[in-house]
């Protein structure tokens, strides 16, 4: 429970974009600003107004502005000190005689001895005012923070400038902080984990259906949750995305796997391709192994300096130069972290550049129809040196005998 | 999860409601706004890139069976099984993918042929989107657009590129026209109550002394899964924790007396489900406890029972708290005693002071009276009834009262 927040390159990126603090208003940012994770979000999303915000002079001081009822989760989840500017009103009475533990008082201290702001605009304006930016340059993310709403803080604090900054946050975000690295670690393991318990139901009759439920039940009891998942048989696995996984499991199926969970917020994606029962026959293992040198050779070319778009094509080339002609994908992967995509995609017109503390996925999928799909994505993490791959299951067509 | 090919849209509603704003079609855009608009659609898109959303579904009036779904190539394996047979598709972007010379294909594989690789896309989601309005009749027409799912800018370039067109903000009145189930969404909704229920269950099972919150929260979790839905935020919290509610860190620990809370739900075909119960953990429960506990039953069973087709989700309120207040909670005050349940759980409409909304048969509420008392309990019970021609039906089957466990 704790803000992620990279301050390094925040400060960097700020100082950079001239901006004296940064409003984090959707889910994601709001939980890598202050470590705030509202189930209001989830709840009531398009109601929900939740604001985290920081400032240049002190960006490990998030104020955070949010309804009465996320008071909870601001005494759990936010660094020790967050201030919080709450709005709204909510009833809750207070036991009589009774030694309250440091919890209970925190929310009763918040919610019924602090004044409540009227609505979730003064709530934020107060919330940058105690941040020290009631005036200056702030950025905000304009996908959590309907333009209507941005006016009225304008109108309440005339003295501050608010600039739109999606791509800041995105920016900042593309270096992972240790305590991101952890998360996204740990995700990583538990779909792995799933994945093997998964295949391990593999019996005849059993069905897509059967191991994604399988997956999503060691995902859940890792603490983990599953977002979407694909496991698809035999020819199935041409088709991507099939809709209803009901097919059946049969002797000499290829299983095309892709998907990943999400734990406390960060997600993991990755890919493999099952054989359940018989020999690989020469001509797919063949495929296979294109696909492996060219998810190897873009995988070397994940050095800090290295453009996006030259890890996409030297990936592409190195899997048409071992046989696999022809081969086009519109990606070969993407960054990721408290989104799927998050920023970045291995593609040939994203021309951003590869720095040291990214975490990525690199993915080779080969889907035909008619016969089905070879699928390989594997988790990087790029050092100082080059990549470091993270994914611990076996790079090949892995054989279920039983 | 679910066989259904067909409509999700309530088409009485949709037409009163279409034809109240002067409007003669609508536009899907939102997940949840997408998914009924085209019954059943959960874009792979919007997992992996949620603030890229590039998928529609237009409804043109009375043509709720015929959608025209506008959504990149990878979306089309999923269309095929899930929307209705009717609907109209205008794809645009370009995937790479091979065809097996030798091989047969079948139904399936055949449609996704025919869309990814022999049919090219419109060049992006902007074109496709025009190509769709045009596709759907609407190019001269008043549409409803879903504006919580759709940028300015897209919206502006779309009017710039269709002059005839007219776009008005009708996210609020999807939601509205949501709000009245047909009973292939109470079908579903129903499905999701009763994972809940057997989640409640599965989790109860486990409690112990020293079991922790966490540890109930994952047993409820893996039921759910375990059971093809999708997971909600969950709360199960131990006596004084859960009069605070709302915790991020589930680290109450069980002990002979306490009472749990639960506060839970999950999803299934896109639709939500919530219940609210307390649970004895060996013990009597406290006389105080009990006392308010049976007011708050009181006034949620007053709420329930004063739910007719023509009542406002504001007379619902005042019922709900006079019931408690009579019921020996005088000083009992509350924002709203409930909600519509959907697609969303907060699917639009409060039972609260300031909600005007008629209540009409077929539409579904949560009514929950809690009572949040800091340093002591946190007393709450939940449940999902449907609004009937006569009156209202509960769905949710737990007990109304305190169970013993353990």
């Amino acid at each position: 429970m704790t803000a992620h927040l990279n301050l390094e390159r925040a400060a960097r990126q700020l100082d950079a974009r001239e901006l004296d603090g940064l409003v984090a208003s959707t889910p994601e940012n709001v939980h890598y600003t202050s470590g705030l994770q509202s189930a209001s979000f989830l709840l009531n999303r398009y109601a929900a107004r939740v604001f985290a915000v920081v400032s240049r002079a002190a960006l490990r001081e998030p104020v955070v502005a949010a309804a009465l009822g996320d008071a909870p989760a601001i005494a759990d989840s936010c660094p020790p000190g967050t201030r919080a500017v709450l709005y709204g009103s909510i009833f809750k009475y207070v036991a009589e005689g009774v030694e309250l533990t440091p919890h209970e008082e925190w929310i009763r201290r918040h919610v019924l001895e602090t004044p409540a702001e009227p609505s979730s605009t003064s709530a934020l304006a107060q919330a940058l005012s105690d941040a020290g930016l009631a005036r200056g340059r702030v950025g905000y993310d304009e996908q959590g923070l309907p333009s209507q709403q941005v006016a009225e803080v304008r109108r309440l604090l005339p003295g501050l400038e608010l600039v739109p900054a999606s791509d800041v946050f995105r920016s900042i975000r593309a270096v992972k902080s240790p305590s991101e690295l952890e998360r996204l670690t740990r995700s990583l393991e538990l779909t792995e984990d799933a994945i093997e318990a998964a295949v391990a139901i593999a019996a005849p009759g059993v069905t897509e259906s059967d191991m994604m439920r399988e997956f999503a039940r060691v995902v859940a009891l890792g603490g983990g949750v599953t977002v979407a998942i694909d496991f698809s048989f035999g020819r199935r696995g041409g088709l991507g995305n099939p809709g209803l996984h009901d097919a059946e499991l049969q002797e000499g199926d290829l299983i095309r796997f892709d998907g990943g969970c999400r734990f406390d917020g960060y997600y993991s994606d990755i890919a493999r391709t099952f054989l359940y029962r018989g020999e690989v026959d020469a001509s797919v293992a063949a495929k296979y192994r294109a696909l492996q040198e060219g998810e190897t050779a873009a995988i070397d070319a994940i050095r800090p300096g290295t453009a996006f778009a030259e890890v996409f094509r030297i990936g592409v080339e190195a899997t048409r130069a071992a046989g696999l002609e022809p081969y086009g994908r519109h990606h070969i992967g993407h960054s990721i972290g408290l989104e799927i995509y998050d920023g970045a995609m291995i593609s040939a017109d994203d021309i951003s550049i590869v720095e040291s503390g990214m975490f990525l996925e690199v993915e080779l999928p080969y889907m035909v129809l008619g016969f089905g799909g070879l699928q390989l994505e594997d988790t990087v993490l790029v050092g100082d040196d080059g990549p470091a791959v993270l994914t611990r299951l076996d790079r090949d067509i892995i054989r279920i005998e039983e | 999860m679910t066989n259904h090919r067909g409509v999700l849209v309530n088409t009485t509603v949709a037409d009163r409601e279409l034809d109240a704003n002067d409007l003669a079609g609508l536009i899907g855009a939102t997940p949840e706004n997408l998914l009924y608009l085209s019954g059943g659609l959960e874009p792979t898109g919007h997992v992996v890139s949620k603030y890229t959303t590039n998928v529609f579904a237009i409804a043109p009036r009375g043509e709720y069976d015929a959608p025209v779904l506008v959504a990149g190539l990878g979306e089309m394996g999923q269309i095929r099984q899930v929307c209705p047979p009717g609907a109209r598709i205008v794809h645009f972007g370009s995937f790479t993918r091979y065809v097996d010379a030798d091989a047969e294909l079948d139904e399936h594989e055949a449609w996704v042929k025919h869309w990814v690789v022999d049919t090219p896309g419109r060049p992006n989601a902007l074109e496709a989107l025009v190509a769709g309005i045009e596709e759907a009749g609407l190019a001269s027409a008043r549409v409803g657009y879903d504006e919580r799912g759709m940028s300015p800018e897209l919206v502006a370039a779309v009017s710039e590129r269709l002059p005839g067109l007219e776009l008005v903000p009708a996210f609020a009145l999807i939601r509205r026209i949501r709000l009245v189930k047909t009973p292939e969404e109470i079908e579903r909704l129903t499905q999701s109550l009763r994972l809940t229920e057997e989640a409640i269950q599965a989790a109860l099972a486990i409690a112990a002394v020293g079991v922790q919150e966490e540890d109930l929260i994952r047993e409820f979790r893996m039921s759910v899964v375990g059971g093809g839905a999708g997971t909600l935020a969950n709360e199960i919290t131990f006596t004084r924790r859960a009069a605070t509610g709302g915790h991020a860190v589930q680290d109450g620990v069980l002990k002979e007396g306490d009472i749990i809370r639960f506060d839970v739900g999950c999803r299934v075909g896109g639709y939500c489900s919530d219940i609210a119960r307390l649970y004895a953990f060996r013990g009597d429960v406290d006389p105080r406890a009990q006392a308010i506990y049976d007011a708050m039953a009181a006034g949620e069973e007053r709420a329930m029972a004063a739910m007719r087709p023509g009542v406002t989700a504001r007379e619902i309120f005042h019922e709900a708290v006079e019931g408690v207040k009579e019921a020996g909670v005088p000083e009992y005050k509350r924002n709203h005693v409930g909600h519509a349940v959907g697609l969303e759980v907060y699917d639009g409409c409060l039972l609260a002071p300031g909600d005007e909304t008629v209540l009409e048969a077929g539409m579904t509420f949560e009514v929950e009276t809690p009572y949040y008392e800091i340093g002591f309990l946190g007393i709450q019970i939940e449940d999902t009834v449907i609004v009937r021609e006569d009156g209202h039906e509960m769905i949710t089957e737990l007990p109304r009262t305190i169970e013993r466990v353990g």
